[in-house]
Formats: C-alpha cells, sequence, structure tokens
C-alpha cells in the first residue's frame, strides 16, 4: 500500500466508523460467549470491554499509526542515510558531484530545449497567437519571392491590419533585431540592440509595463510621429540601475531621437526566441533609424522589390478558427499583390510575381530562427549527456554495490533482529535519494554555467543568441524527476542485492562479507561492460564531431582564412547620394591601402561569410534550362581586382580590373562554367540578368577558380560577379576585405580609425578578420563536437574509476585464491595475466556492444558530419584504441597489487 | 512499512495471525484471537488491544485481505485472509523465528 492511501486515511471518517463496528463485532462476541459459559449479561459485557482495553486509543492507533509511523520513520532514515553518507565522506564527495556534472548537463540542455522548442510566449493567452510569417525566417530580403511567404513587408501588413474579421488585433515586428551605434541622454555611443514593431505590439501581446507606460497605435502613425521607446527590464536595470529616472531619458537611434515612455515586465522580452532587444521603437520611426533607406514605403508599379523584414503577428478572437484567418487574408493579400505590380508588366513577369502567398500558422512559441538551426544541435547533445549521466549512474552503483557488500554483516544482524527486508530496501533507498537530491541541487549550478556556455558557442553570425532562461517550476521540476529517477536508477539494485541476506552466511564468523560474492561480481563486471560500452559510443561520437570541425576549418575556401580583415561600410546610411557611391568605396579602399602591412584592399557587395547573398533569373546565351534552378544564379558584385588582391585563381581569361568598373563584364566561377556553358568556351559569350521586366546582359569575360565565400558545407554553387558601375546599380554597403601581410586581427583598430577619419558619421560594421566570420559559421559545429568531446572524456575517466574499482575490489575478494595459486607455483606474470585477462573480458563485451550501437546512433547525425563517414573506421578504431589504453592504465595498479600477494599472509588469514 | 519499537514482540504477533489465518483460512478478528489461545493455552495470551492495529497494519502492507461478512451467529463481522504475499511473509516470519529459538537455545546450551 502506497504512501498516498496512507495520506488519505487522515481524511477517512469512513475509515473510523469500520474500526467502531469491527471492536463492537469482537464485543459482542465476547460478551456472547461469556454469556454462554455462565456470566449475567452485565459482567460478560464489562468482562469484554476490559480485555479488549482501550477502545478509543485502540481505534487511535489504528488510524494514526500509518501517517505518524511512517513520519517518524522517515525522519529515522533520514538521520540514518545522513550518518552513513558523512561516515563515507569521499563516496558521496563522488558521488554527488558526478551527478551534479550529469544532472546539471542535461538539465542545461533540458532548459534551453524547452525554451527553444517548447515554451510559451510569457503574454496573455498566447493559444491565440497566430503568424502570417514563417516563424524561422529572419532578416531583410530585397526583392521577389514566389510561393509561401517568409516575411512580409511594411505595406503588406498596413494593408491587412484591421481588416481580418478573425483577429481582434495584428501587430508587425522586426524579425532581426538590428545593433545600433546609439546614445542615451547623449552620452558616449555605445551598442544599443533595438526592434522595432508597430503600435499594437503590446497591446495585442496583452503585457503590462513594470514602469511608465506603452506607445499604443493610435500613436504610431505617419514618419517620426512617434519618437518614444520602452526599454526591456533586463536593460533598465543594467543602464539605468532600474531608477524611474529613465522614464524620460533619450535614446538615439540613427536620427531618431526616442524619449522612453516606459518599461516591459521583467519576464517579457520579445516575440522572437533568442533576441533580447534592449529597446523597443515604434516602426514608423524607422526612416530616421536606419538612414537612407525607407522601407514603410512600396511602390511596386515602379520597381517590383519588396522590402521583406516583418514579422506579422494576429490574435483570434475569442472562437474563430486559423482557417478562417487564412482563408479571409488569402482574400485580402491576393488583392494587394494583384493590384500592387504594375499591370505594365509582361505578362510572364507579372504571373510570377504573383504567385505569392501567406502561410498562417498558430504562434503560441513566437518566432524564431534558432529552431531549425540549433534544435538538432540541442537533442544530440541532451542523448550525449544522457549517456554520460547513464555512465555516472553505473558507477555509483557499482560503489554502493561494493559497499552493500560491506555492509552485509550489519544487515545480516538486522534481518535477525527483526527488520524487515521492506524496513531495509527503504532506508537504502532513501540514502540513494538523499545522494541523488544533492547531485540535483548541485546540478542547478552547473546547469547555469552550461547554459551560458551554450549561449555563447551557439551564437551565429546572424547575431548572438540571447535567451531568457529562468529557472521555473518546469525546469525544477525535470531536474528533481532525473535525479529521483537517477536515484532509483542507481540505488534500486544495490538495495535489492544488500538486502537479500542470507542470515546464517552473513552472520557466520569468518565470513568476509562476500554475500552472493559471485553474482555481485557478475553484476558488476556486467555494469562495468555497460560503461564502457556507452563511453565507446560517446567517443566515437565525439571523434566524428571533432573530425568534422577539423574538417571544416582546414576546409581550402580559395583565399586565405588568416590574413583578410573585413569591415562593412554604407554610404548609403551615412547619407551620400546613390551616384556617389563608387566614389566614395574607391576613396575608402585607398585610405586603407595606405595602412602599414597591407597588401591590397578590395571589396564586394555581399562580403565573405558576412551572412548575406544575391541571386537573380538569368538567361545565358546558347544554354536552354532544362531545370527551375538552372534559371537563377548567384552573384555578387565586386571591385576592381577582386581576384588578384584576394589570390583567387583566375582559370581563363581576365579579371575585372580598374578599367572596368563602369563596363558590363562578368568573371564566372568554374560552377557557373561547367553548369551553363559545358564544354563550350564562356569567353565572350553573354548572360542576361533579369528582374521584373528590367534586364542587364553582360559579358564574360573570365572563369575563376570556385572559392567558397558563403558557405563550407556543399557544392560551391554557380556564382558570377558584376562590375559595381555596370550592373544598373551600385549597392548602398559594401564589405571591404582588408589583405594583410600578418595576422588580420592586427589591422581592426587601424581599418575602424581610416574609415572614421573618412568620415565619422559613416557607421563600421561587422569589423573583424574573416577567419572569425567562419568561426561563427561552424559555431553549432564547434559547440557539438567540443561539448561531445569533453562529456566523452568524462565518461572515459568515470568508465575507468568504475573498472578500477571492480578490479580492486576482485583482488581483494580472491586474494586467498591468489594466495593459493601462488603456493601452488603460479608466476607473478600469471596472475597479472589473470587480472588482465578479466578486464579485456569486460572491456571486449563493452566494446562490441558500444560498436554496435555507435553504428547505429551515428547515422543519425550524419547530417551534421562534413567529411567523414559515419561509420569511419579510423574513428572507431581510435576510439576503440584509446578505450583499450586507459583500461589498461586502469587495470595496471590492481594487477600489480595482485601480483604482490604473499601467500603465506593470505592463507594464514583463511 | 514500519514496525513499532518492540519489533520482536511485534512479530510474533504477526507471526501468530498470519499461521492462524494460514491454517484455519478466513476468519475474524474475534476468532482469529480465540483461535491463539484455544491452540496455545493459557501460556499466550493474545493483547486484544494489539490485535487490530496488527490485522490493520498487515491489510495494509498487503499480507492480508479484509472484507466485511456476517458472522457464523449472523453478525456483521470483518473477515481476514492471507494472500499471497502474506503467505511468503508467513514462510519468512516462521524461518526467522525458527533462527531466532535456535540462536537463543544455542545460547542457553552453551552460556
Amino acid at each position: 500500500m502506497g504512501w498516498w492511501s496512507k495520506a488519505l486515511n487522515v481524511f477517512r471518517p469512513r475509515l473510523d466508523r469500520e474500526f467502531d463496528d469491527e471492536l463492537r463485532c469482537h464485543l459482542e462476541m465476547r460478551a456472547a460467549d461469556r454469556e454462554r459459559a455462565g456470566s449475567s449479561p452485565d459482567d460478560a459485557r464489562a468482562e469484554a470491554a476490559r480485555l479488549l482495553g482501550n477502545a478509543s486509543r485502540i481505534k487511535e492507533g489504528m488510524r494514526d499509526m500509518d501517517v505518524a509511523e511512517w513520519l517518524d520513520s522517515t525522519v529515522k532514515d533520514v538521520r540514518y542515510a545522513v550518518r552513513q553518507m558523512r561516515r563515507s565522506p569521499g563516496f558521496t564527495g563522488i558521488a554527488v558531484l558526478s551527478l551534479a556534472l550529469g544532472i546539471g548537463a542535461n538539465t542545461g540542455i533540458f532548459t534551453l530545449l524547452d525554451v527553444v522548442m517548447v515554451r510559451s510566449l510569457p503574454v496573455r493567452d498566447p493559444g491565440a497567437l497566430v503568424m502570417l510569417s514563417d516563424p524561422n525566417s529572419q532578416g531583410v530580403a530585397i526583392g521577389s519571392s514566389t510561393g509561401d511567404r517568409g516575411l512580409l513587408s511594411y505595406h503588406e501588413f498596413d494593408e491587412l491590419r484591421g481588416r481580418i474579421d478573425a483577429f481582434e488585433g495584428m501587430f508587425a515586428s522586426e524579425s532581426a533585431q538590428s545593433r545600433y551605434d546609439g546614445s542615451i541622454n547623449s552620452g558616449p555611443r555605445e551598442n544599443i540592440d533595438a526592434k522595432l514593431v508597430t503600435g499594437e505590439y503590446f497591446d495585442v501581446l496583452g503585457v503590462a509595463p513594470a514602469a511608465g507606460r506603452f506607445f499604443n497605435a493610435g500613436e504610431d502613425r505617419g514618419i517620426g510621429k512617434a519618437p518614444y521607446a520602452v526599454l526591456s527590464h533586463a536593460f533598465w536595470q543594467r543602464r539605468f540601475g532600474g531608477s524611474p529616472a529613465a522614464i524620460g531619458s533619450t535614446v538615439r537611434l540613427g536620427a531618431a531621437l526616442l524619449t522612453v515612455v516606459g518599461v516591459a515586465g521583467p519576464d517579457f522580452s520579445g516575440e522572437t526566441i533568442g533576441q533580447r532587444p534592449d529597446v523597443w521603437a515604434p516602426m514608423t520611426m524607422q526612416p530616421l533609424a536606419k538612414t537612407g533607406r525607407d522601407w514603410l514605403k512600396e511602390d511596386l508599379s515602379k520597381s517590383p522589390d519588396k522590402v521583406m523584414w516583418l514579422h506579422v503577428f494576429g490574435r483570434l478572437k475569442p472562437g474563430a478558427t486559423v482557417a478562417q484567418a487564412q482563408s479571409q487574408a488569402d482574400v485580402l493579400f491576393r488583392n494587394i499583390i494583384e493590384n500592387g505590380y504594375s499591370r505594365q508588366l509582361s505578362a510572364e513577369s507579372r504571373k510570377e510575381f504573383l504567385n505569392q502567398r501567406l502561410k498562417l500558422r498558430p504562434a503560441s512559441k513566437g518566432a524564431s530562427a534558432l529552431r531549425d538551426s540549433t534544435g538538432e544541435a540541442l537533442r544530440v547533445l541532451l542523448c550525449v549527456v544522457g549517456l554520460v549521466l547513464l555512465i555516472a549512474c553505473a558507477n555509483i552503483a557499482n560503489l554502493l554495490m561494493a559497499r552493500a557488500s560491506a555492509r552485509s554483516r550489519e544487515m545480516g544482524v538486522r534481518v535477525a533482529l527483526g527488520a524487515g527486508r521492506r524496513r531495509l530496501l527503504r532506508q537504502l533507498l532513501t540514502e540513494s535519494l538523499l545522494i541523488a537530491l544533492l547531485g540535483g541541487a548541485a546540478g542547478l549550478l552547473v546547469a547555469r554555467a552550461a547554459i551560458r556556455l551554450l549561449m555563447s558557442t551557439l551564437s551565429t553570425p546572424a547575431g548572438a543568441v540571447a535567451l531568457d532562461t529562468p529557472f521555473d517550476l518546469r525546469v525544477l521540476g525535470f531536474t528533481a524527476l532525473i535525479a529521483v529517477a537517477t536515484a532509483l536508477l542507481f540505488g534500486i539494485a544495490p538495495a535489492l542485492r544488500a538486502t537479500r541476506t542470507d542470515v546464517q552466511s552473513a552472520l557466520k564468523e569468518g565470513s568476509r562479507g562476500s554475500t552472493g560474492g559471485g553474482g555481485r561480481a557478475r553484476f558488476a563486471k556486467a555494469l562495468v561492460a555497460f560503461q564502457v560500452g556507452l563511453s565507446m559510443i560517446l567517443l566515437a561520437g565525439s571523434g566524428l564531431f571533432l573530425k568534422t570541425l577539423r574538417n571544416l576549418n582546414a576546409l581550402d575556401v580559395g583565399y586565405s582564412r588568416d590574413r583578410v580583415f573585413q569591415a562593412r561600410v554604407s554610404p548609403e546610411t551615412g547619407g551620400y547620394p546613390e551616384a556617389t557611391f563608387a566614389a566614395r568605396y574607391d576613396e575608402i579602399r585607398d585610405r586603407l591601402l595606405r595602412i602599414p602591412g597591407v597588401r591590397g584592399v578590395t571589396y564586394s557587395k555581399n562580403g565573405l561569410f558576412n551572412g548575406t547573398d544575391s541571386a537573380d533569373r538569368l538567361i545565358v546565351e546558347g544554354f536552354t534550362p532544362k531545370r527551375e534552378q538552372d534559371q537563377n544564379s548567384r552573384y555578387d558584385v565586386v571591385g576592381a581586382d577582386y581576384f588578384s588582391t584576394l589570390g583567387i585563381p583566375i582559370l581563363r581569361g581576365r579579371e575585372i580590373g580598374r578599367e572596368d568598373s563602369a563596363r558590363r563584364v562578368v568573371v564566372v566561377n568554374e560552377a557557373f562554367a561547367k553548369t551553363f556553358f559545358s564544354g563550350r568556351d564562356p569567353l565572350g559569350r553573354h548572360i542576361t540578368a533579369q528582374f521584373g521586366d528590367d534586364k542587364w546582359t553582360f559579358e564574360v569575360i573570365g572563369v575563376s577558380a570556385n572559392v567558397r565565400d558563403h558557405r563550407l558545407r556543399g557544392d560551391v554553387p554557380p556564382r558570377y560577379y558584376r562590375t559595381s558601375q555596370g550592373s544598373g546599380y551600385v549597392p548602398g554597403a559594401v564589405s571591404m576585405q582588408v589583405v594583410t601581410a600578418g595576422p588580420a586581427a592586427a589591422v581592426a583598430n587601424a581599418v575602424r580609425r581610416t574609415i572614421q577619419e573618412f568620415d565619422d558619421n559613416l557607421p563600421v560594421l561587422n569589423a573583424r578578420p574573416v577567419g572569425e566570420f567562419m568561426d561563427r559559421m561552424v559555431s553549432r559545429e564547434k559547440t557539438v563536437a567540443l561539448l561531445s568531446a569533453v562529456f566523452g572524456a568524462v565518461a572515459l575517466l568515470l568508465a575507468c574509476i568504475g573498472l578500477y574499482g571492480v578490479l580492486s575490489f576482485g583482488v581483494a575478494r580472491r586474494t586467498s585464491e591468489i594466495g593459493i595459486r601462488m603456493a601452488l607455483g603460479a608466476a607473478k606474470g600469471e596472475v597479472i595475466r589473470m587480472v588482465l585477462a578479466d578486464t579485456g573480458r569486460m572491456v571486449a563485451l563493452g566494446l562490441a556492444g558500444g560498436v554496435i550501437a555507435a553504428a547505429a546512433l551515428t547515422r543519425t547525425v550524419s547530417s551534421m558530419l562534413f567529411g567523414v563517414a559515419p561509420l569511419d573506421p579510423g574513428t572507431l578504431a581510435a576510439a576503440a584504441a584509446l578505450l583499450v589504453a586507459v583500461a589498461a592504465l586502469a587495470a595496471l595498479a590492481p594487477a600489480h597489487r595482485a601480483s604482490r600477494v604473499d601467500p603465506v599472509t593470505a592463507l594464514r588469514a583463511e | 512499512m514500519g514496525k513499532h519499537p518492540n519489533d520482536r514482540l511485534q512479530g510474533t504477533l504477526d507471526l501468530l495471525v498470519l499461521k492462524s489465518l494460514a491454517s484455519r483460512g478466513k476468519m475474524h478478528g474475534y476468532g482469529i484471537t480465540v483461535h491463539i489461545q484455544q491452540t496455545a493455552g493459557d501460556a499466550l495470551r493474545v493483547e486484544e488491544g494489539s490485535l487490530y492495529p496488527a490485522l490493520h497494519r498487515m491489510t495494509q502492507d498487503g499480507w492480508l485481505k479484509a472484507e466485511w461478512g456476517v458472522s457464523e451467529n449472523k453478525r456483521k463481522a470483518r473477515f481476514y485472509a492471507l494472500t499471497a504475499a502474506g503467505r511468503k511473509q508467513l514462510a519468512e516470519e516462521e524461518q526467522r523465528w525458527a533462527e531466532l529459538t535456535a540462536a537463543v537455545g544455542r545460547v542457553l546450551r552453551f552460556a
């Protein structure tokens, strides 16, 4: 009967009546017997009552026994457990520490998975939120889009808002928050992460301010009309110390000067998981905050370019469904695009542009670009730390097991004295539980550190990952749950075995406490084999991930990773007219060239690994596309001498030189030549880029080697390189590539200073060595590789401790046997061989199981690997060799001890 | 399940109750009292005040199952019977008792 029903007994008046009935029945029967024996009825009743004793006290006893006794014995159990733990601080320390590590890592990764994948936004009724944009998209896309739309333009939102009946409200928010070189109260420049949102934002989400007020839909009408800012609670605390004086302060973002009107609540950090803006500003401030770019205006009749940068949310009216909202949105959106695009466009272009749809989806969890990119990595890591926890459990089980045999005499005595087996079981399990709970509590600290580490290593070029990871009831519940589960996992088998004592043999004098020695040893060996198997899985996995990381880092990108510094400049944001952009780029290039140690400077529109790319529809002379993807090609716009400056070989023809800057010429890469000119000579051929009804025709003047400029994985896609002025437009921002003689990082300050000397108002963005951009590309791989390697090492260590313990115990137990063997003439070598053979059997068994399991598991992560097969024999062999070597090391000491057993002493003890 | 401080004697009562139910089948509390007294004679007195709490406890431990029925003289009474766990417990208690008496016997012989 469980604790539950005992607890229930307290509240059961029915039971009370049953006790009464039972006792009354007893009294009546006794009295009747007495009467039959000749007593008077009165005497009989009195006699019966006397014999039974105080009925109410008995009843009390029956009622209270369960609860009170249970409480009482629980207190005793805990006291006993604490005493046991203090008696063996070494064991307790190791157990708690390894559990803290295991449970902490599990809690940390669970927390992140929960926040990223599962948790709902901390807003009013999150279940009623619907997204009209793709929650996984983030950034700014300029141009056109086909099929299901990712992000929306402001114009589209403006046309939709208030018109979808199924919604009680809608808002739009900037999908990627922006980092501004801003200032507070006209102070020095500082980094401020801000997000532009429409006036309905706070109202529709249904959140309350912690101080002041929010801006609202009524104010956010017309450009520059709502110069207000709302601070995040964290920023308010960090930057203003939580002072009420923050309200009324000014925040400058670009050319927008905003007044702080309020502070958001502490739980709320926005609608996008992974972003934590410092400041929210009304969307109508956009043209001022991002000078030179007006993303609110859209006139598709002039240019079919849309600026798609917004997430759009709606809140369903009570009773309304997503399907209703979808059908209403479909009709409206159809109208928007049909009326939007020019009717002058050719039928073909128009048809293409009109092929766009909105896809509505439930959005209780908000938006997040993290789900795709990090979800898989987190799941893999959760498996890894789960395995480590299992290994730790096996270790503690083994240690407890060894202790159980040492305590078998004590158990025998207690059983002989009448202690029930259940009672002993409970006592031992209480001890396990206490250890696990201590481990869990310490694990919470480990989890905090793990989360911080993970967030920093998981950050991508798209931005730092910032998550709210409160230790709420869910996380605490998870931790408690795995603590209890681990306690049962490592505690039950040893407890069962410890209490399965044979009283006679336990009490027999001279018994060395080897209760069930054979069985125990078998179980311990099985545990060690199990640990070896799990370690094998972890080592094989971390080997594969490390190889992946090494391959990615060593990948030949086609130019020097360490000798190129990159910085982004934007004359468009700096307020320069478009006609002067090209001249500004050349001026900045020439100034940068004068920095000592700089070998060459060039630039490109998208930059290297900068997170942006361009593609257009393409017609290639003499080429008939057969597949949809052959009608498009990626491109970049590059400065003069781009290829020679970066050291990219030109395979045929020539590169784009200074004299080409205004000509309509292109260099294509090898992949482009192969796809579009297979076999024909590309030089002198023409390609035509097309956007809407605009067309630009270029002549191919050269073929360059394939280089990796945006992605490390996969094939290098076809790409062509246009000139800056011969493309129909000059980009408003470019990345300057500064090629250095020494390490690229050394010129960081000089580059920044040079650009600021040119124009102090020109923002310098993303200034760092190209190698760092690439590092951030592989942040996920790095996280997985490093963590799996660390945990692989921990697993190896734990497995070795387990192995060492089992072998030592085995040698101690078999001292007399070894003594006899040696007395009978066995050489030291044979004894050592005996111990090593024991080790060999355990390791071989574990390895066999581990390899099979690893083969099955690594296949599931093949998409995360690079340049290495999931069943890479080298990796498996290296992992196995490492395990064998370390196991041999762990076996050395016990083997040595066995070989030094003195036959005389060993036999005398017998 | 916990025990009263006087573990051994409590164990004796348990043993007696279990044994009675094993040999006689379903019985009510009063029946058990009478059975033990008749079998043991005057040498062993069942403390009636501790019998019912013991029955209750053993029921909660799953050794006994209890149900309301009608006694031989047509009274409503609570009847107890052994469960499989109870039978196992009885075997254990019997062995333990044998060990204890043997041990006590040894002490008495050699002390």
